[in-house]
């Protein structure tokens, strides 16, 4: 598994910024959100999800499912949420359509958490499988273009997500060798990019 | 890729001209193309006999004459070399016409309609053309005429009639093992007349992917029988009779395993359709003209599927239409500027299949009504209308009004307006398939709640996407048109023809998912959906070289596209990803290519030969500019360059030379540049090459003119 977490530089800027600015009025300076792109994240097991943070961008350990430590969870191709009849956490999840630079506000209201259906729906929702398509790949599994997952994490921030991938590589999927079950790269390996907004509002481009 | 085939294009076109430039100039100029058109006698735009040049609508023939020259043998072959024609394949190969696909343009043999499509598409490959007098193509909607079906146009086939006493046996060999034997009988003494034609085609196919199990044409062979007779009972009533018998039978090997672990599927597979068609016309006087007609046609198909290794049966399947016609048509001259038609007519039409519950039937009810109208000397004008009242899902009205006005001695002006429709067919309503390789379901609009619910009771359903009841009844697909045209004839040698097209389709009926069942396919049914207009411009010109030499070329500019999603597009509401980094980026308008097989550009050059000495030949260059073949950045809709096929040129070749009367032989070379896309284009064979031979044998010396 590989990760190339960009570091928030945002926060990073946010509390420096925030210690100098210590003897100002209450103007805090507004810094620009910046997304963080995860590759390959491994969801192969049969058994268990890939737990995830968004806060710090990285996995969180199997033996911590009870707790409220992660945020979103990945096996194959389902997607639970941090809530409801998955977990503990408060999370919650829509998917919206857009671009994911354009979308700068979280909507107030459409959230759902996990039931017997999930709050983040695959096939239709994020997703398309191709099946015996007549043409183009067939059995593959395409993320939709212009679809944007709006999260709650499981403490309440706001966080969007894009699917970019499920294929090892974020191969092209328009190539012959993409088309060819034999030559196709691995399946079950998420790439995916984010804007996670600590400060609690349900602001997606800047933060105070 | 694209820069080659404008080069193998231009390289045609510098191959004619060097065929022109060797030919020896000693043959005396043969007819003019002005009194050539002149000549031409058409029936379709009135379903009466009418001089071509009469006419304000745009009708093209291409004429016997013309068909043997190139070689052809069967429907498609002639018609895929016709500007502003495509050759496309959806379950069968059929054409397009002005962006229309093949189930929106009527087939007819003699004016009587050919039954039997599959998923809308009428397999051209069933109709030989050795008997064939001339192929009338009209386009633009001619429902105001001929009913459903007709909204791109109509293709109507013209027949020979019994002349003189002759008959002709014609043998043609070629690739692929393709041989054909045609034979035609001509016998027309005082009242009586005789004409008869049997061919048998057969072919071993072709495999242009030969690592997989199966051809991409599996081998079949057809017979075909056709006949008219005619009798003249008085002066002024004469009787008709023709029938059409065709059958044929194909065999393949499909594999449903996977390439390592094979299983092996033998098919069998026939097809057969038969028609009659009594036609009784007495002439009450010089101005009133009564045509009585009857056609009933059936098609039959089976297919059975058995398994190589046991020969236990995997899948059969049966396929019977039929289709009954009564009709009368009256014609009253008013005078020499002022003529009327009026028809009724009665349709019953049944299917009976493994995909549906019952056995089904149709009935429609129709008028329609012509009025030709010669103001002035300049002017021709012709109105119609017909009404067509079905059993099934209501009825529809279809005017046309087309204009000639003749400018200049050189150059009419013709305009039409039109309406056409195509009625919701069997299987839209009362389909009930389930894929029996693949598992997913399809219902028919009438059958889509119970079929639903059949499937839920059975624990089929996971779940439901669309509530069923929201889908209702469908309506018939209908299309507004619009053409204008130039008619050009600058001089003896040259006539030039331009149209503009616009055609706003309404209700067009597409497929969408109801539900999804526990197998993880899907269930589809038919509803009304999109808004689509397609338009353009075609161009047509042909100019007479002298010695026997006619040189024609052709373009087609073409735009369709669905106006839901150029809104949606307008809007900013359509996404793609882009291919190399998967990243979502808005679609911009102008990127849209519309929907998806439809060429912009498509062009043809023709050169043919003819001299009194016997000799014969053609080249002919056909060009088909990239289309877009599927969906491959996920959003549904053509918008990216890997969605694309490249465009291609196929260039056709023939020689002939008759010696005396009685002996004709031909060689040929289709696809000369062996243009193949396996993956893209598997209805286009390589490069082909034939030989032919034609005996004539006649009681006195044949007129080639009558």
């Amino acid at each position: 598994m590989k990760y190339v977490s960009k570091l928030n530089v945002a926060l990073f800027l946010f509390s420096s910024v925030l210690f100098s600015a210590c003897d100002d009025d209450d103007e805090t300076p507004i810094v620009q959100l910046e997304a963080t792109t995860v590759t390959d994240l491994n969801s192969v097991s049969a058994k268990n999800y890939t737990l995830f943070s968004f806060a710090t961008g990285a996995t969180v350990a199997n033996s911590d499912s009870a707790s409220a430590k992660w945020d979103i969870g990945f096996r194959g191709t389902t997607i639970i949420l941090n809530s409801g009849i998955s977990g503990p956490g408060n999370a919650a999840g829509q998917t919206v359509t857009g671009i994911f630079e354009e979308i700068v506000e979280a909507p107030a209201d459409g959230y759902a958490v996990d039931g017997t259906t999930k709050a983040i729906v695959g096939s239709g929702g994020w997703y398309t499988y191709t099946g015996e398509a007549p043409t183009g790949p067939k059995h593959a599994i395409l993320p939709n273009a212009g679809k944007i997952l709006i999260l709650k994490t499981a403490d309440g921030k706001f966080v969007k997500v894009e699917m970019i991938s499920y294929y090892l590589g974020n191969p092209n999927t328009t190539t012959a060798t993409f088309a060819d079950l034999a030559t196709r790269p691995a399946s079950r390996y998420y790439t995916f990019r984010f804007i996670y907004q600590p400060d609690g509002t349900a602001n997606l481009e800047t933060t105070r | 890729m694209k820069v080659i085939s404008y080069k193998r294009f231009l390289g045609a076109l510098l191959c004619m001209s060097f065929l022109f430039g060797i030919i020896p100039k000693k043959i005396a100029a043969q007819d003019s193309l002005a009194q050539k058109q002149l000549d031409e006698v058409v029936v379709t735009a009135t379903r009466s006999e009418r001089a071509l040049s009469e006419l304000p609508v745009p009708v093209t023939v291409i004429q016997k004459s013309q068909i043997k020259n190139m070689g052809s043998l069967r429907l498609n072959d002639v018609l895929g070399e016709q500007t502003g024609l495509a050759i496309v394949s959806d379950h069968r190969t059929g054409i397009q016409m002005q962006g229309f696909s093949p189930e929106y343009t009527l087939i007819l043999v003699d004016g009587e309609p050919l039954i039997g499509r599959t998923s809308g598409t009428l397999e051209l490959n069933r109709i030989a053309v050795g008997n064939i007098k001339q192929i009338e193509i009209m386009k633009g909607p001619s429902s105001s005429l001929y009913g459903s079906e007709a909204l791109a146009g109509v293709v109507n086939i013209i027949t020979e009639r019994p002349i003189g006493v002759n008959g002709t046996i014609t043998s043609r060999y070629g690739a692929n093992n393709t041989f054909d034997l045609g034979a035609t009988v001509n016998y027309k003494k005082n009242k009586l007349g005789l004409y008869a034609f049997a061919n048998r085609y057969s072919t071993d196919g072709y495999d242009l992917s030969t690592d997989t199990e199966g051809n991409t044409v599996s081998p079949f062979a057809n017979y075909t029988f056709q006949s008219r007779l005619t009798y003249d009972l008085t002066s002024r009533t004469k009787f008709s009779l023709s029938g059409r018998y065709f059958s044929e039978e194909q065999e393949s090997v499909t594999n449903i395993g996977t390439q390592d672990a094979p299983v092996l599927l033998e098919g069998t597979g026939d097809v057969k359709d038969w028609n009659v068609n009594p036609v009784l016309t007495h002439n009450f006087s010089d101005k009133l003209k009564t045509t009585f007609r009857f056609y009933g046609s059936k098609y039959a198909a089976n297919s059975l599927l058995k398994y190589q290794q046991d020969g236990t049966t995997y899948d059969e399947t049966y396929f019977d239409l039929t289709f009954n016609r009564p009709e009368i048509q009256v014609e009253y001259f008013i005078n020499a500027k002022n003529s009327f038609t009026i028809g009724v007519g009665r349709i019953w039409e049944s299917v009976e299949a493994t995909r549906y519950d019952d056995k089904i039937k149709y009935q429609t009810n129709y008028a329609y009504t012509q009025y030709e109208w010669q103001p002035i000397t300049k002017l021709n004008v012709l109105a119609g209308g017909r009404f067509d009242d079905h059993s099934a899902y209501g009825s529809q009205f279809s005017p046309k009004l087309s204009v000639q006005y003749d400018v200049l001695s050189w150059l009419a002006v013709r305009c039409s307006f039109g309406v056409g429709f195509k009625a919701p067919d069997f299987r839209q309503l009362y389909l009930n398939f389930t894929n029996s390789t693949v598992g997913y379901s399809v219902f028919g609009s009438n059958v889509l709640v119970e079929g639903i619910q059949q499937l839920e009771d059975q624990g089929q359903i996971d779940a439901i996407l669309v509530d069923p009841s929201t889908f209702g009844a469908i309506n018939a697909e209908t299309s507004t048109a619009y053409n204008f045209g130039l008619k050009l004839q600058p001089n003896q040698k040259s006539s030039i023809n331009v149209n503009f097209f616009h055609n706003d389709i309404k209700d067009l009926i597409d497929t969408k998912a109801v539900a999804r069942k526990s197998n993880g396919q899907q269930v589809f049914s038919y509803y009304n959906v999109a808004s689509v207009y397609t338009q353009g411009a075609e161009v047509e010109g042909s100019y007479s070289l002298g010695e026997g030499l006619i040189l024609s070329i052709g373009y087609q500019f073409l735009i369709a596209k669905d106006k839901g999603i150029v809104e949606e597009l307008d809007a900013g509401n359509v996404y793609a990803r882009d291919p190399e980094t998967n990243a979502t980026k808005r679609v911009d308008p102008k990127d849209y290519g519309g929907l998806f097989n439809r060429s912009r550009h498509m062009a043809n050059a023709k050169l043919f030969y003819e001299n009194q000495k016997g000799w014969s030949g053609s080249v002919r260059a056909i060009y088909r500019g990239r289309y877009g073949y599927a969906d491959l950045n996920n959003n549904t809709i053509l918008d990216d360059d890997s969605e694309y096929v490249d465009g291609y040129v196929t260039c056709n070749l023939s020689i002939g030379k008759s010696f005396q009367q009685w002996l004709k032989v031909q060689a040929g070379c289709d696809n000369l540049f062996n243009y193949k896309d396996a993956q893209y284009i598997p209805s286009l064979p390589g490069r082909l090459l034939w030989a032919s031979v034609t005996l004539t044998l006649s009681k006195k010396k044949v007129k080639t003119n009558q």
